[in-house]
């Protein structure tokens, strides 16, 4: 297992990479100078995962919603009762954990003992321990967490532009899963599941801040202790049309003011990890000179009364799918989708202005730079697209080599009026 | 590490030095009192100031700007903190040296925030007005979208109601609506001449830089007299008011207020840690842990205010039970029940926030900001003097807290 190391000259940063025997990927980046050290030990396995072949099975396993964070919150319980936190506090490191579409993140960052905090982390992410009734005392707590997610309006948005679009990929599926899934859940489930994907092939290690890379490397070798790579684990996704599901869908709830996405269903999705990146880059650019800050139709929605400055559009995807969305709050999220579709056969007719793609390719060049000035932003952003098969020091190159004919192409596949759906939450009174 | 520096009477500038960043960052805070007569104007005042200046026109073009700046962050907006209620007009940018084509972004975003903030245009456009007062009337409203806020903003409105710290910082619905253009002027005249003003610049230049670019584009302001607003700490309850509320809401929220009075903010710091601060203290461990009762239950202490605060989210049907279980860690604050363990992770685990702190710029100014109109203490000081409080302060410490106000959010 050698260490090889990339520097990024023109970004002031380098990284050390290498694979164990197990499979596990290992990315060390130093950063001289930060008191903070971060690390994040992921599985490329998230709420999407809900149908996959085990290796050396031939059968499809299926598994209820919600199993990826069920696992996300358990594997942090210890044998003798106490919980991971318990150990990360004797060093006082602040750790954490996430789950994604697609990733399941165990995480800390400390200022002193980043050693024995790492040796904890790689420690007892490996070491799974569920029992019955530690299972059944956990549904209680996730089911508090999905009933707040339920409550909240944004994330009761966002699901419902993804149902919108979906119809039967589980990207349309909250990621806790539901109060009714997660009861199914249980311990050989957990296990099943656990086994499956936390193996270290499956898996990466990124560690950043002031620390050694050798040490690091020790570490790893003391603590992953399986060695055989048990081979590709089959994801298996349902057939999902071109075509969305249903063009609106709309909810009431406790919110001042209604709030939309305005959701357009991308037709491209998967290929290289560059691809990807460059399809992200590509994106981003036009959603921004369709609807950014900058652009006519924001002037004409915000003078006219139609949004307020909570207002932008992002993109978003996996591996498997993706879409842009358009979100916002203001009285008529209808009129507001109209003048979006009006906007868009203008920009289709006369074609993408070059300042504002000149602007854009700048704009995307500084968000790239001041995430490098986060630890945990940039850590999280660079395991997600290593688990895609990305490197995310890809991301200035291909912004400088992106051009005016690629985003023109790339508008016209992702901006169409038929894959655009509006999902509303309103008042309730 | 903060250098101050007197630009003149009433304006200083504090330089943090950073090189281990990509960006630079530039802050000023106009400082006003928190009163409720003038809340909406300084909530609303760098709303109206974002949408264009005599320099650069409108929205559009101000949005031009910061995108030529390599997606400049440009913020505005007013925050309190104690009775200071301070308005906040700032920049971040890509560093010089990371610049493309090698301009020179660091002066032109210092020149563009102050054009903002200070080449005003001489009456303000009637229909700008109205669109920003519709949205920040929208913005008071929303308020209730996030619960767990809007918990913890009316637990400090019951708490402080006979308080100037009771008043929201964006404003009230009706003070907004009454605001006319004239007036808003008025406003802007008299506090850009009159307020104490504290300018942060932070990250890869010189001090050198800094003033002379500070100086250049605040020629224009006048000296005024450096009086801050000052802080009022209220007195320890004599007995415990009980505010219950109800929203179509399907989680509940339990959140309590303690007032902290004559307490070392040190110890107290260790105390709030303990109590409710991370995930090792009586809080996180009991209520959520052990007894399930909540998805999230922790306390936070507001060293400038004195007062400390516990937020949770619980079935409404808990409500006893998690208002127990929640005395009752107290009351093991209360009479010494802490155990060097508990104590020495606290410790850890706080002196880790803190020296958090250092890897960022916006957090690095924040924490100095915060400190705008008292002894500015280091950060390195600070650390060090938290670092030797003692299980025993902590002790003395207890007896200088105690529950104020209980606010219960429950569904129809």
């Amino acid at each position: 297992m050698e260490l090889k190391k990339t520097t990024y000259s023109e970004l002031g940063e380098s990284v050390y990479t290498t694979t164990h025997e197990s499979g596990l990927k290992i990315y060390i980046m130093p950063k001289k100078g930060f008191s903070k050290s971060y690390a994040v030990f992921a599985t490329k396995y998230g709420s999407i995962n809900t149908d996959f072949v085990v290796p050396g099975e031939n059968e499809v396993t299926t598994v209820p919603d919600g199993v990826a964070h069920f696992l996300e919150h358990k594997v942090f319980e210890e044998e003798d009762g106490k919980n991971a936190f318990d150990r990360f506090a004797k060093y006082g490191a602040s750790a954490n954990a996430f789950t994604s579409f697609a990733m399941t993140a165990y995480l800390f960052s400390c200022t002193d003992y980043f050693y024995e905090n790492l040796d904890i982390l790689l420690d007892y992410v490996q070491k799974p321990y569920f029992t019955y009734e530690n299972v059944e005392k956990e549904k209680g707590i996730i089911a508090q967490e999905i009933r707040m997610y339920n409550d909240s309006p944004d994330n009761v948005l966002y699901f419902n532009a993804l149902k919108c679009l979906y119809k039967n990929h589980p990207a349309r599926i909250e990621i806790a899963g539901s109060v009714e899934s997660i009861m199914e859940i249980d311990k050989d489930i957990l296990y099943k599941c656990y086994n499956t994907f936390y193996h270290p092939s499956n898996m990466v290690l990124y560690v950043v801040g002031d620390v050694d890379e050798n040490k690091v490397l020790e570490l790893v070798k003391k603590n992953i202790r399986q060695n055989q790579n048990p081979g590709e684990i089959k994801q298996i996704f349902p057939h999902e049309p071109e075509e969305i599901n249903e063009p609106y869908m709309e909810k009431r709830l406790n919110t001042s003011i209604p709030k939309f996405i305005i959701g357009f269903k991308d037709s491209e999705v998967g290929g290289s990890g560059r691809d990807m990146l460059k399809r992200e880059i590509e994106s981003s650019i036009i959603i921004e000179i369709l609807s950014g800050r900058s652009s006519p139709l924001y002037k004409k929605l915000y003078e006219g009364g139609l949004v307020t400055s909570s207002f932008g559009g992002y993109y978003n995807y996996e591996e498997s799918f993706g879409w842009a969305a358009i979100q916002g709050e203001g009285n008529d999220p209808k009129k507001v989708k109209e003048l979006v579709l009006e906007e868009i056969e203008n920009i289709k007719e006369n074609g993408i202005d070059k300042e504002a793609f000149e602007r854009q390719k700048k704009v995307l060049y500084g968000q790239f730079l001041r995430m490098l000035n986060s630890l945990e932003g940039f850590g999280n952003e660079f395991v997600g697209a290593t688990l895609r098969g990305s490197n995310l020091f890809d991301y200035p190159h291909i912004v400088r080599e992106v051009s005016l004919d690629d985003v023109t192409k790339r508008f016209n596949t992702l901006f169409r009026n038929d894959r655009c759906a509006l999902s509303v939450v309103l008042p309730s009174n | 590490m903060v250098e101050k520096y007197l630009i003149k009477e009433g304006i200083n500038l504090y330089f943090i030095p950073n090189f281990k960043f990509k960006t630079f960052l530039s802050s000023v805070y106009i400082h006003r009192p928190l009163d409720e007569s003038e809340a909406s104007l300084n909530a609303l005042l760098p709303q109206v100031l974002r949408r264009g200046n005599k320099t650069y026109k409108d929205l559009t073009q101000i949005q031009k700007k910061c995108e030529d700046l390599y997606g400049a962050h440009l913020f505005m907006y007013s925050q309190k903190k104690a009775e200071t209620h301070s308005i906040v007009s700032g920049i971040e940018t890509v560093s010089d040296n990371f610049a493309l084509y090698k301009e020179g972004i660091l002066e032109d975003s210092l020149k563009f925030l102050f054009d903002v903030l200070l080449n005003v245009v001489d009456e303000f456009d009637e229909d700008i007005l109205k669109q920003e007062k519709d949205n920040l009337i929208e913005r008071i409203k929303g308020l209730i979208n996030d619960k767990r806020n809007y918990a913890y903003n009316r637990l400090i409105q019951e708490m402080c109601k006979n308080e100037r710290y009771g008043v929201c910082e964006l404003g009230t619905v009706e003070r907004v609506s009454q605001i006319t253009a004239k007036g808003l002027m008025a406003h802007y005249k008299k506090i850009i001449t009159e307020s104490p003003i504290d300018i942060f610049v932070s990250g890869n230049l010189s001090k050198e830089k800094a003033i002379e670019l500070v100086k250049k584009y605040t020629g224009a302001l006048p000296e005024r007299r450096a009086q801050y607003p000052g802080v009022v700490i209220g007195d320890l309850p004599k007995e415990v008011r009980y505010v219950e509320e109800k929203l179509d809401v399907t989680q509940g929220k339990l959140s309590m207020g303690y007032r902290v009075k004559g307490a070392d903010e040190y110890a107290m710091i260790l105390f709030n840690t303990i109590f409710g601060g991370s995930t090792t203290s009586k809080l996180f461990l009991n209520v959520r842990e052990k007894l399930s009762l909540a998805y999230y239950a922790s306390s936070g202490y507001d060293r400038y205010k004195g007062i400390m605060t516990v937020n949770s989210g619980i079935e409404f049907s808990n409500y006893q039970k998690a208002l127990d279980e929640i005395n009752l860690q107290f009351s093991y604050m209360k009479n010494k029940n802490i155990t060097q363990e508990e104590f020495d992770q606290a410790m850890l685990s706080i002196i880790n926030s803190y020296k958090s702190l250092y890897d960022g710029l916006r957090s690095l100014e924040s924490f100095y900001a915060a400190q705008c109109g008292r002894d500015m203490v280091d950060l390195e000081t600070f650390i060090d003097k938290l670092s030797k409080v003692t299980l025993e302060d902590v002790f003395c410490a207890s007896e200088n807290v105690e529950l104020d106000t209980v606010y219960f959010l429950k569904g129809i």
